[in-house]
C-alpha cells in the first residue's frame, strides 16, 4: 500500500469516527464538508460506513467479539463531609468508630425504625470506589451474605450509596481483639487455645464456602463480653484489596496494601496466589501470639524492604524460646511445631487446611500425638509452590482456554433456538467463572485457575440443585476443563458425578452417554485404562439402547473405545469398532465424504499398528482415492493419508515408494510453512530414515543434518523433536562403524525422548532398543541387556507379542544372549521372533531375514549346523542382493554359512568364512561380529 | 527437563514497560517459543490438538512463575501474548491447511484444533494479513484488535491494558473493525454474511 493510500485511510477513519453515530442526512453533509471534493476520500469514508454496517463472518466469529455491551455507569462519588445523621441505604450514621485504609467505619442504625438494630457500617471512600471495586463488591456481597456461622459476624446488607460509595452493614460486635481479651482476662493456655479453635471453626466454615478471609488479625477476631468469638470483615479484604485495583491507581509494590505485617503471609507480600493457605498462616500468627504474647514477625523498621524481608525470609523463633522457662515447658514440642508449621514461608509446607491445623491442637489438648512433623528452620520452597499454583493474573487467558472448550458448545447450542435458554445458562456459568477472579480485578495472583473451576463446581450444587439436566451438562463441561488443564483427579470426580446425576429424573437420555464418553476420555488420559474401557463401553451401549447406535455421536464413542482397547491387544474388537465407525459415517455422509476418508485413514493407521499391512494398504488406498477426488486433492486430509501410507510402505520394506509419498508431504509442508519450520524438519527426518534403510547413508546424513539444523535454529532449544534427527545421525554413525559417536548421539536422543514423552511411548522404546543394539556391538553387554530386555518387554506390552516390532526387539535380545553364551534362552527368543516375521513378511523383508540369520547363528553354535544352513543361506543371499557384497550384515551371514559348511565337512565353506572374517575384523565397529566368526575358523587360521 | 526461559525476559519486559518498541519485538518470539515448546510437549504426550489459549496460560506460568515481580506489569504481557497468540493461531491455521504432521499417528479430526475448518483456517490467514496492513495505517488499532481477538480481552480489559477509556476502546474498535472489513472486501475475501 502506498503512503498516500495509508494517509487517506487514516483520514477516512477519522472522519468515520466523527460521523458514524450521526443520523443519515447529517452524515451525508458532514462527509461532503470533510472530504472537500476529494472523491477518493469520500468513497473511502462511505466504504467504511458500509463495512461498519456489514456483519463479518470472519471477524465477528472470533471469540469475544460479540456486540459491545455498555458498561455499568457509576456516578462520580461526592467528597464526604461530616456524616453523622446521613442516610446510607436504610441506615442512619450515628458516629465514626474507625478509619481504615480505604474507608471509614461508622456505628449506624436502621433508619426506617422497622426494628432496632445497630450495625457496623463500612463505607468505602470515594477515591477507592472505582468501577472495578464496585463490581467486585456487588459480586462478593451475595457470597458473603450467605455465610452463616455462630462465630462469624454476618454481613447484613450492602449496596452502593447515592454518592457511589459501596457500603457494607455488618452486625456490630462489641468486643475486644482476641489477644487483648486473653490478656485482660488472664486466660490460661487451654482457654486461649479454646478461643483460637473457635476462630478456626469460623474460618474452616468459610473455606468450605469458598471464601478466604485474607486479613485475619486480632482486630478482626473479636471476643465479646460473654466470651464469644466473632470474626468480622470476612472477605472484605478481597473487595477492597488495592492490589486488585486498576493499574492507573498509584499503588506501590508494598506500601498501598491493606496488610498488617505481623499477620501477612509471604505470598501476600510477594503478590503470589492468596488461598486458604494464607488464612492458615494468619491463624498461625494469631496462635503464636496467643502462646507467647509476642508477634511472630517483628520487622526491625517500618521500611517496606525490611518488612518484606522479615515476612518472606526471616524464620520466626519458636514460641517456647520467647517465654519464661516455666511456660516454655508447656510450649516446647507440639505447640512450637504446630505454630511453626502454620507459619511456614511456603504455603505447601503449611497445614493443608485449617481443619488439619485445628485437629493437631485438639490432639495436643487430649494428649494424642500430633500429625505435623517437627522440622528445622529454613524452608524456602516458594518456587515449588509457584509451579503448582496457577496465578490468576493469567486467568483471562486461562479462561479463554476454558471457553476454548466451552465456547464451541455454547455456539453450537446457540444455533438451535429451542436450546437458547440452556445455552444462556451455560454461558452465564462460564462468564461467572471468569468474573469470580477476573484478572483485571485481580492485579496479581489471587485464585488459581483450578480453584476457579472448583468454585464453579461447588456452586453448581447450590445454584442448580433443582435443575439436574443443566447440572449434568455443566459438570461435563467442568470435568472437561479440568481434564484439559491436566487435573485428572477432579476431572474424574466431576465426570463421575455427571454420569451418576445423568440418571436422575428430568435429564435427557442423551446426557448419560455423553457424560460417559467424557468420563472415559478422562480415565484414558489419566492412565486408568480398565475404567476408560468400561466407561466407553457403557457409552456405546447407552447409545445402542436408545436406538441411536448408528449415529455420529455413537461413532465418536466407538472411535474412542477402539483407541482405548487397542493398547491391550484387543485388536479384533478394536478393528470391528473402527469398521463400524466407518460404516456409520459412510451411510450418513456418503461414500465420498472427507470424514469417511479420515475414518479409513484411522482404520488404516490402526491396522498398520496391528501389523496387518495388507489390509492397512487397502484402507489407505480407499482413503486416498476419496481425498484425491475431493475438492482438496492435496489438502490436509490427503497429506495426512500420504504420510501414513509412507510409514506403511517403509514398514513393508517398499522404501522407494515410501520416499515418493514422503517427498509429496515435504513439498506440501514447504509450500505452507516455508523452509525453516520444525514440521519441515520432521518430514526431512522421515525421508532421511528411509534413505538410511536403503543404505544411502550419505544422503540420509545430509537430510538429517538439514533437519537438525532447522531444529537448532528454533528459539526453543533444545527442540523436543530433535531426538528424531539425533537418532538418525546415530544410526548413520553406527552403520559407518563409529560406535562411539553412535552411542553418544543415541544417548542424547534417548534422554530427549524420555524428557518429552516419558517411558511409555513407542518412540522411547525404539530409542532404548537402538541404544541396546549399539552397546551390544560395542561389547557393553550389561547395560545393553538391561535396555534390550526393557525394550522387548515394553513392546510386547504395548503392541502384543505377535507384533513384528515386538518380535524384532526379541531378536535383538537373542543376539545379545547368544554373544554372551546363553544360547538356550537365545534360541527360544530367536525362534519365536522368526515365526512372527515369517508370518508377517515376504521372504526378502529385512526383518524376516534378520530373524533368520540370528536363529541360524544360534543353531550353528549349538551344533545344529544342518538346521542352521538353510536359514543362513537365505540370509546371505538376500542380504547380498539388498545390501551389497560388502555390507557387514552380508559378510556376517556369508561367514556363518561358510562355518556351517565346514561343520558338516564341506571344505568349500572356508572360502566363505575366512575372507568374511578378515573383512569384518578390519572394519571399525564390527569386532563383535568378527569375534563370532573367529570361533569357527579352522585351527591354522585361528592361530595366525 | 523443560528449558529454562531465557534470562533476558525480565530485562526485556522492563524495557517494554519503559516504552522500548524493539524490546517488545524481541519478547514476542520468546513467548512464542515457549508456546510452541509447550505445544510440542503436549503433543508428545499425546495431548491432541493445539489449544492455544491453554498454552498461553501455561506460558504465562512458566515465564511468570519464577519471576513474578518481573511480570508485575501484566498489561505488557498481554500485548506480547496477544501477538504471540496471533502467531500461534496463524501457525495452527497453516497446520490445518497443510495437514497434520505425518507419521503413524491416529488422525486427529481437524475440528479439534482451535481452527474449525479449512475454510476458517484460510479466513484466519486473511484476517492476519489484514491486521498486518492495519498496523501500517494505525499500529494502535492493530494492537487493540490483537488484544481483543487473540488474547480475548473484554472492552474493559482492553481499556486497562491500553490505558485508555472504555469509550475510546469502543470507538477505536469500531474504527478498526470497519477498516478490516473494508480491507477484506477490497481484496475479494468474502467475509461477510449479508453483504
Amino acid at each position: 500500500m502506498s503512503d498516500d493510500d495509508a494517509a487517506r485511510l487514516r483520514h477516512a477513519a477519522e472522519i468515520f469516527d466523527e460521523i458514524v453515530d450521526l443520523p443519515g442526512d447529517e452524515q451525508g453533509r458532514r462527509i461532503e464538508a470533510a472530504s472537500a471534493g476529494d472523491v477518493a476520500l469520500r468513497a473511502q469514508v462511505e466504504a467504511l460506513l458500509r463495512a461498519d454496517a456489514t456483519s463479518s463472518h470472519l471477524l465477528d466469529r472470533l471469540p469475544d467479539l460479540s456486540p459491545i455491551s455498555g458498561a455499568v455507569a457509576v456516578p462520580e462519588p461526592a467528597e464526604p463531609v461530616d456524616r453523622s445523621g446521613e442516610l446510607v441505604g436504610p441506615y442512619r450514621i450515628l458516629r465514626l468508630v474507625g478509619r481504615g485504609g480505604m474507608g471509614d467505619v461508622f456505628l449506624a442504625e436502621r433508619a426506617d425504625g422497622q426494628f432496632e438494630q445497630r450495625v457496623a457500617l463500612k463505607v468505602v471512600r470515594h477515591e477507592f470506589a472505582s468501577p472495578s471495586v464496585v463490581r467486585r463488591f456487588l459480586r462478593e456481597r451475595q457470597i458473603l451474605a450467605r455465610l452463616r456461622h455462630p462465630n462469624i459476624a454476618p454481613l447484613l446488607d450492602g449496596g452502593v450509596s447515592a454518592g457511589g460509595e459501596p457500603w457494607f452493614a455488618m452486625e456490630y460486635v462489641d468486643g475486644l481483639p482476641i489477644t487483648v481479651a486473653a490478656d485482660r482476662q488472664g486466660l490460661a493456655l487451654e482457654a486461649r487455645l479454646a478461643l483460637w479453635l473457635d476462630a478456626c471453626a469460623a474460618v474452616q466454615y468459610a473455606h468450605r464456602n469458598l471464601v478466604v478471609h485474607r486479613d485475619i488479625k486480632p482486630g478482626n477476631v473479636l471476643v465479646t463480653a460473654e466470651g464469644q468469638v466473632r470474626l468480622v470483615d470476612f472477605g472484605i479484604a478481597t473487595v477492597l484489596d488495592p492490589r486488585l485495583e486498576d493499574a492507573g491507581g498509584a499503588t506501590t509494590i508494598f506500601g498501598g496494601r491493606l496488610l498488617t505485617p505481623a499477620y501477612a503471609a509471604p505470598e501476600q507480600v510477594r503478590g503470589g496466589p492468596v488461598t486458604t493457605a494464607t488464612d492458615v498462616y494468619a491463624l498461625g500468627a494469631l496462635l503464636y501470639e496467643l502462646l507467647c504474647g509476642r508477634r511472630a514477625i517483628e520487622p526491625g523498621s517500618p521500611m517496606a524492604a525490611e518488612v518484606e524481608r522479615a515476612i518472606c525470609e526471616r524464620e520466626p523463633v519458636a514460641p517456647s524460646r520467647r517465654v519464661s522457662r516455666a511456660r516454655a515447658r508447656l510450649l516446647r514440642g507440639d505447640l512450637d511445631t504446630i505454630a511453626l508449621t502454620a507459619l511456614a514461608k511456603a504455603p505447601e509446607r503449611r497445614y493443608a487446611s485449617v481443619e488439619a491445623m485445628a485437629e493437631d491442637v485438639r490432639r495436643h489438648l487430649t494428649h494424642r500425638p500430633i500429625r505435623a512433623r517437627p522440622h528445622g528452620m529454613g524452608y524456602h520452597a516458594d518456587r515449588f509452590v509457584r509451579r503448582h499454583r496457577v496465578a490468576v493474573a493469567a486467568a483471562a487467558v486461562a479462561m479463554a482456554a476454558v471457553v476454548g472448550g466451552g465456547a464451541v458448545a455454547v455456539w453450537q447450542a446457540r444455533r438451535a433456538t429451542a436450546e437458547a435458554r440452556r445455552a444462556t445458562a451455560v454461558s452465564e456459568f462460564l462468564v461467572g467463572l471468569f468474573e469470580t477472579a477476573d484478572p483485571e480485578h485481580a492485579g496479581r495472583s489471587d485464585v488459581t485457575a483450578r480453584e476457579l473451576v472448583d468454585r464453579g463446581v461447588a456452586r453448581l450444587d447450590s445454584t442448580l440443585a433443582d435443575n439436574a439436566a443443566l447440572r449434568v451438562e455443566l459438570l461435563v463441561l467442568s470435568g472437561t476443563i479440568y481434564r484439559k488443564l491436566g487435573h485428572f483427579e477432579p476431572a474424574i470426580l466431576a465426570l463421575e458425578r455427571a454420569a451418576e446425576a445423568a440418571g436422575e429424573k428430568g435429564v435427557n437420555a442423551d446426557a448419560r452417554p455423553q457424560a460417559l464418553l467424557a468420563l472415559g476420555t478422562a480415565y484414558k488420559e489419566a492412565g486408568q485404562r480398565d475404567r476408560a474401557e468400561s466407561a466407553l463401553r457403557r457409552a456405546v451401549e447407552e447409545w445402542r439402547r436408545l436406538g441411536r447406535g448408528a449415529t455420529r455421536e455413537a461413532a465418536a464413542a466407538m472411535g474412542e473405545l477402539a483407541n482405548a482397547i487397542a493398547w491391550r491387544g484387543a485388536h479384533d474388537e478394536a478393528e470391528r469398532l473402527h469398521r463400524e465407525v466407518l460404516a456409520i459415517d459412510t451411510r450418513l455422509l456418503g461414500r465420498d465424504h472427507l470424514d469417511v476418508a479420515t475414518d479409513l485413514d484411522n482404520l488404516g493407521t490402526f491396522l498398520l499398528g496391528a501389523g496387518k499391512y495388507d489390509e492397512a494398504d487397502r484402507a489407505f488406498a480407499d482413503a486416498l482415492a476419496i481425498a484425491r477426488r475431493s475438492r482438496e486433492p492435496a489438502g490436509p486430509v490427503a497429506i495426512t493419508i500420504l504420510g501414513n501410507l509412507a510409514v506403511l510402505r517403509s514398514a513393508q520394506g517398499r522404501h522407494e515408494e515410501s520416499l515418493v509419498h514422503q517427498r509429496e508431504v515435504l513439498a506440501a509442508r514447504r509450500r505452507v510453512y516455508g523452509d525453516a519450520h520444525p514440521d519441515v524438519a520432521i518430514s526431512l527426518s522421515n525421508i532421511a530414515s528411509t534413505l538410511s534403510d536403503l543404505g544411502r547413508l550419505e544422503d540420509a546424513q545430509r537430510a538429517w543434518e538439514e533437519a537438525l539444523a532447522i531444529h537448532r535454529r528454533q528459539p526453543e532449544a533444545p527442540h523436543p523433536d530433535r531426538h528424531i534427527a539425533l537418532n538418525g545421525l546415530a544410526i548413520v554413525a553406527y552403520r559407518r562403524g563409529d560406535l562411539v559417536a553412535a552411542i553418544g548421539a543415541m544417548r542424547e536422543a534417548v534422554a530427549a525422548w524420555q524428557a518429552s514423552a516419558g517411558e511409555d511411548g513407542p518412540a522411547y522404546l525404539t530409542g532404548i532398543n537402538n541404544l541396546g543394539v549399539m552397546l551390544c556391538d560395542a561389547g557393553e553387554f550389561a547395560e545393553a541387556e538391561a535396555l534390550l530386555r526393557k525394550a522387548a518387554a515394553g513392546r510386547e506390552r504395548v503392541l502384543g507379542a505377535s507384533h513384528p516390532e515386538a518380535a524384532h526387539a526379541r531378536r535383538n535380545l537373542a543376539v545379545l544372549l547368544h554373544r554372551t553364551g546363553r544360547d538356550g534362552e537365545a534360541e527360544a527368543l530367536a525362534r519365536a521372533a522368526f515365526e512372527v516375521q515369517e508370518r508377517q513378511f515376504a521372504p526378502d523383508h529385512a526383518r524376516r531375514v534378520d530373524a533368520a540369520a540370528t536363529l541360524g547363528a544360534i543353531l550353528l553354535a549349538r551344533g545344529r549346523a544342518r538346521d542352521a544352513e538353510p536359514l543362513l543361506r537365505t540370509a546371505a543371499d538376500r542380504r547380498r542382493a539388498q545390501l551389497g557384497e560388502d555390507h557387514p550384515d552380508t559378510l556376517e551371514a556369508r561367514g556363518l554359512l561358510g562355518a556351517c559348511l565346514l561343520a558338516h565337512g564341506d571344505p568349500s565353506g572356508r572360502a566363505l568364512l575366512v575372507p568374511a572374517h578378515e573383512a569384518l575384523a578390519a572394519r571399525p565397529g564390527q569386532q563383535q561380529r568378527a569375534r563370532e566368526l573367529a570361533r569357527y575358523l579352522p585351527m591354522r587360521q585361528a592361530r595366525r | 527437563m523443560a528449558p529454562e526461559p531465557p534470562g533476558d525476559i525480565t530485562l526485556l519486559l522492563e524495557a517494554v514497560s519503559s516504552g522500548d518498541r524493539s524490546a517488545f519485538d524481541a519478547l514476542v518470539p520468546l513467548v512464542y517459543a515457549e508456546l510452541r515448546a509447550l505445544a510440542h510437549r503436549r503433543r508428545a504426550r499425546g495431548g491432541g490438538g493445539l489449544e492455544t489459549t491453554e498454552l498461553v496460560h501455561e506460558t504465562y506460568l512458566k515465564l511468570g512463575a519464577s519471576r513474578a515481580q518481573a511480570w508485575n506489569d501484566r498489561h505488557h504481557f498481554f500485548a506480547v501474548a496477544a501477538r504471540a497468540m496471533r502467531q500461534v493461531a496463524v501457525d495452527a491455521a497453516r497446520e490445518a491447511l497443510a495437514g497434520k504432521r505425518g507419521g503413524a499417528v491416529i488422525h486427529v479430526p481437524i475440528d479439534e484444533v482451535t481452527i474449525g475448518s479449512a475454510e476458517d483456517a484460510a479466513g484466519l490467514l486473511d484476517v492476519d494479513r489484514a491486521i498486518t496492513r492495519l498496523c501500517g495505517i494505525d499500529a494502535r488499532l492493530a494492537l487493540l484488535v490483537e488484544l481483543r481477538c487473540f488474547a480475548g480481552l473484554s472492552v474493559e480489559e482492553a481499556a486497562e491494558a491500553l490505558r485508555i477509556s472504555e469509550r475510546t476502546v469502543k470507538r477505536e474498535w469500531r474504527k478498526a473493525r470497519a477498516l478490516l472489513v473494508d480491507d477484506l472486501r477490497r481484496r475479494g475475501v468474502t467475509s461477510s454474511g449479508d453483504a
